[in-house]
């Protein structure tokens, strides 16, 4: 079909719909858009014109790049990957949130419906292969958006149908879809996502789609890791780790959200449960383009001086990075770099009557992040270097020094999210290392964890 | 660094068994004897391996048998260069207290000069968990066999005459490495938690009259 055509009829088909309904409240809601009278008789529709039109509503919104609109992030894997189904009898408008310009006719036969929340299938009705084509991609990102915007509005008709005008408007623009979602959408309700790294493993797993705008920034959540010692006796004898965190991002714009996090540390060893060093972040996506978010993130490992036990360890210093992070996300694929140095400082221990005095020297941290993903999951995997100028033990009669040192380590990770909860489990183990070096040289246990590396898992609750 | 003469009665008493050329009874002029603070003691156990684990160290006792061997360290010997001579015979010491059955004459155990250096991490199998120049050559710990002296012993006292590895190792050298103990049958000795049985390093000091 000639472009000129598609767009006439877009037009038409948007209008149409808009115009065909004489009733209608000014202000609906939809609820979730079912009486029950429908749940019979559901095919899946795998062929024909609904389904091709949802293909051309997909490269609409790909081609409009409605992704990079702040709050519009979830729309394309939402047309794109919801199930469809068509019903064996037409559904009649009974309810208020049929009675849309979108929904249903001048009959009250509904076209389609779904529930507003994220994954939902769609189901047509007979009524609904009546429309032509620019009417059912109107359809499509119409469903579409009462899936993908967030909670507060996407229940809202007026405005569900307002952004559909913008984008299947003849003209459409991503800087006008902007100015129409900037008008409706409530900015404090969408964040970019901040950036991850440093004790921060897995935020990129927590969000659906990692373009996308949400509202949901903010989690709490609990990790345990399994320490692997290998033949190289630890330095500290920890077995186990089990951290909570709780990472609130409460300032900044749509696009720079700033936040903070905490995360306490309880290590598992041969001499009982002792409580870890204590973490502080600070998060801050400071840039986004072409499809690119960059962030900068400090963090702090303080030394709980409660503990002398932990204390006088190897463990027992504080320890602040600071780092950037730079990450891209395509359909079903993500990559993401980080850059950090952590600055050095020195710990004291007393083994016997002989103290030590471990000297660790500045590090640099390179690491690369990728996977696919899907809606709900996410499989990938990470390889991290540090780069260590040195790490000493001093004593009387001893002076260690192992000059410059490499630690390589890779692992997977992999995670399920089941609506604002996400699981994660990760692995990490050391490559390569020169002069027999393993993260207890680095002495930065929340980041890197201890010994030869280990296994973890992570339940994440998002708000 | 002064000590009561009473702690080091036994040590003195030694010369009249005719090992060593110390008399309590009659000391030589000019000189007295001094003790070096015992700071490292690590037992070595292909059991113990975590660098950690309590009864590797800050024990009363220790008992030492083939595949179980105690490290010695005085890491503030260094410090007593300028008050140690060997000339004319002086000699150091090393005294161990045995917690068997008092007897006199030669022991199974010897104290050996150790060759690699170690930390308190030192487990069976590693000197110290800081790098490849921290693993055993030998599990157990690197020793020079040649270096090795036998204990005597008088009743539960138990010296070793270790001026040779002073000479060589400590002054010679600058290896302040420490000794090793081993034994070729099981014996119970002191650990530093036994305030008078430790461990004790003795040398004699010129006095200036």
């Amino acid at each position: 079909m000639p472009k000129k055509f598609f767009w006439l009829k877009s037009v038409v088909a948007v209008l149409g719909l808009v115009t065909a309904v004489s009733y209608g409240d000014g202000y609906v809601r939809i609820g979730n858009g079912d009486d029950g009278s429908d749940l019979e008789g559901l095919t899946p529709l795998t062929t024909g014109p609904i389904q091709a039109a949802r293909e051309k509503a997909v490269a609409l919104i790909q081609r409009l790049g409605v992704s990079g609109v702040a709050g519009l992030g979830g729309l394309l894997p939402e047309v794109q990957n919801s199930r469809l189904f068509l019903a064996k009898a037409d559904g009649v408008s009974s309810l208020a949130s049929d009675r849309s310009n979108f929904h249903s006719d001048v009959t009250g036969k509904v076209f389609a419906r779904t529930f507003a929340q994220p994954y939902a299938d769609t189901r047509f009705f007979p009524v609904a292969q009546k429309l032509d084509e620019g009417q059912l991609i109107a359809l499509h990102v119409h469903e579409g958006l009462h899936r993908a915007l967030s909670p507060s509005v996407r229940e809202d008709e007026n405005i569900v149908s307002e952004i559909t005008l913008a984008i299947t408007a003849p003209t459409a623009s991503q800087d006008q879809i902007r100015k129409v979602a900037e008008k409706v959408i409530p900015q404090d309700d969408v964040r970019a996502l901040p950036p991850s790294g440093g004790f921060s493993q897995a935020p990129t797993f927590s969000s659906r789609y990692l373009t996308e705008r949400f509202s949901r920034p903010s989690n709490v959540g609990y990790g345990v890791t399994q320490f692997w010692n290998g033949s190289v006796p630890s330095l500290y004898a920890i077995h186990r780790m089990h951290t909570v965190n709780s990472d609130l991002y409460p300032f900044g714009g749509a696009d720079t959200p700033f936040g903070l996090g905490l995360q306490a540390s309880v290590l598992e060893g041969s001499t009982g449960a002792k409580m870890g060093p204590f973490g502080i972040s600070a998060r801050l996506r400071v840039w986004g383009k072409r499809d690119f978010d960059i962030g900068v993130w400090s963090t702090a490992s303080l030394n709980v001086l409660s503990n002398e036990e932990l204390k006088q360890s190897p463990f027992g210093r504080d320890i602040y990075t600071l780092g950037i992070s730079m990450r891209k996300t395509i359909e079903n694929f993500y990559a993401e770099n980080f850059l950090s140095v952590s600055f050095g400082s020195e710990s004291t221990q007393r083994i016997g009557a002989v103290d030590y005095t471990y000297q660790f020297g500045p590090t640099l941290n390179a690491k690369i992040r990728a996977g696919f993903r899907g809606l709900g999951f996410e499989l990938g995997g990470f390889a991290e270097l540090f780069l260590a100028d040195y790490f000493k033990v001093v004593s009387l009669s001893l002076n260690e020094n192992t000059g410059r040192y490499r630690i390589l380590s890779i692992g997977p990770e992999a995670s399920v999210r089941f609506d604002n909860v996400t699981l994660t489990v990760n692995g990490r183990y050391l490559v390569d290392a020169s002069q027999r070096v393993n993260f207890d040289y680095l002495g930065n246990i929340l980041n890197t964890g201890a010994a030869q590396g280990g296994v973890g898992a992570a339940v994440r609750v998002e708000f | 660094m002064k000590k009561p003469m009473s702690l080091l009665f036994g040590v003195l008493a030694l010369s009249g068994c005719g090992k060593f050329d110390w008399d309590p009874s009659n000391p030589r002029p000019s000189t007295t004897v001094m003790e070096v603070p015992l700071d490292g003691v690590k037992l070595l156990s292909p059991g113990i391996r975590d660098p950690h684990d309590p009864i590797a160290f800050q024990q009363a006792e220790y008992e030492i048998k083939p595949q179980q061997n105690l490290l010695l360290r005085y890491e503030r010997l260094p410090e007593s260069y300028e008050k140690i001579s060997t000339d004319n015979g002086k000699l150091v010491l090393l005294k161990v207290t045995s917690l068997d059955a008092e007897k006199n004459g030669r022991t199974s155990l010897e104290a050996c000069p150790v060759t690699r250096n170690w930390s308190m991490h030192a487990v069976w199998a590693l000197a110290h968990p800081f790098g490849e120049k921290g693993i055993w050559t030998t599990p157990g710990g690197d020793y020079a066999k040649e270096g090795c002296v036998v204990g005597m012993q008088k009743g539960r006292a138990v010296t070793f005459d270790v001026t040779r590895w002073y000479i060589d190792y400590v002054r010679g050298r600058r290896e302040n490495l420490g000794l090793l103990l081993k034994s070729e049958t099981a014996v119970r000795v002191a650990g530093e938690k036994n305030a008078e049985g430790a461990p004790r390093l003795f040398f004699e000091k010129f006095v200036k009259n």
